[in-house]
């Protein structure tokens, strides 16, 4: 596929907007155009102050060190590298650590017995009291029976 | 089929001694390719302030990193890649700021080859018209995506050729040539009028 032909695809998908196709006197002339930008610099003064100020930096830095800028900027290197097997141990050992977290810092369950402190309802009074009034029926019973065992004179 | 041999890097030697730890080793590379850093962030961003704070933390980072840096590419690809990437990332975050910085620049415009013309340099309607061309380049440069200014940026203004450019930004050759065209179908239609055959800086 030629390059015409890849921009004709380019200009499909585009939203519609209309754009002369390019000749190639326009296309020479407009890099010849583009390429003036590349007078925009600044003088010789300006990159030795630049690197002054460079080394400055550098002091300041190494007076202050920011642990955390350098972790971040190594972090972002390693997953920068386009290896696969990177991404491979990163998730390996995230999955790892979120084990292990799991492991020591999940609360476990409390096994202490509780007692049941909870109100009777009405129903529970009453078969309490029926059970209680069986029992003393029952040795009422008893006693009675004991009375009349006891042998009577003649 | 015989094997390509590998280039040498010319910055070999100053690349083991900044490593080694000797600063002027370091130095000499930063004055060697700040320019050309420059002119490739200036050109992204189109803006001097933002620039500068960005060379001074690619500088920062080439020479946290170059302990890590293996040879495996030449030192000025490598760097290069750096500024790239940390301009791109910068685009990203930025707001679109009004207007451009370039009223204290040098412009050396009015030296080019391309642009003498044999009449009077010390014309100020023609220093108008170069400032107006200044402006509108850089309008039409921030018309484009990030991606489509990086390899304007690379090919055009820099004059890097498309392999090189494909080696730093990571695509293939195709990819940076369809960039391109695309790029310059953009551009065409925001410069027409510089493009005219008539029309010229003097008028």
């Amino acid at each position: 596929m030629n390059n015409l032909a890849f921009g004709n695809f380019f200009l499909k998908i585009q939203p519609s907007r209309p754009i002369k196709p390019m000749n190639d006197d326009n296309f020479q002339s407009l890099r010849n155009l583009i390429s003036l930008k590349r007078h925009e610099q600044p003088d010789d003064a300006y990159f030795d102050e630049l690197l002054e100020e460079f080394h400055r930096r550098q002091q300041q830095d190494h007076l202050n060190p920011s642990l955390r800028k350098e972790i971040s900027e190594r972090v972002l290197a390693w997953f920068a590298n386009t290896n696969k097997w990177n991404y491979v141990m990163g998730a390996g050992a995230a999955y790892a650590l979120a084990f292990f977290a799991v492991i020591f810092f999940w609360p476990k369950p409390d096994v202490t017995p509780v007692l049941n402190t909870a109100p009777i309802t009405h129903q529970e009074q009453v078969e309490a009291v029926e059970t209680l009034d069986e029992k003393a029926l029952e040795l009422k019973g008893e006693q009675e029976g004991e009375q009349v065992a006891e042998p009577q004179a003649y | 089929m015989a094997k390509k041999p590998k280039s040498v890097d010319p910055d070999a030697d100053l690349v083991k001694r900044a490593q080694g730890g000797e600063t002027r080793a370091f130095d000499e590379l930063i004055m060697k390719y700040s320019r050309k850093l420059y002119g490739l962030v200036y050109n992204m961003t189109s803006n001097k302030e933002d620039t500068h704070d960005l060379l001074q933390d690619i500088f920062a980072k080439a020479y946290r990193s170059l302990g890590r840096f293996r040879g495996n590419s030449m030192f000025y690809t490598w760097i290069y890649s750096i500024a790239v990437n940390m301009t791109l990332n910068f685009l990203k975050k930025r707001k679109r700021r009004a207007g451009f910085s370039f009223d204290d620049m040098d412009s050396g415009i009015h030296n080019d080859p391309g642009f003498i013309d044999q009449g009077h340099h010390s014309n100020p309607r023609r220093q108008s018209n170069i400032n107006e061309l200044q402006k509108k380049l850089n309008e039409a440069m921030q018309t484009l995506s990030e991606q489509h200014r990086t390899v304007v940026t690379m090919f055009d203004i820099q004059g890097m050729p498309h392999a090189e450019i494909g080696q730093i930004l990571g695509v293939s050759e195709g990819t940076v040539r369809s960039r391109l065209y695309y790029a310059h179908q953009q551009l065409q239609g925001y410069l027409e009028e510089f493009l005219s055959p008539t029309h010229s800086p003097d008028q």
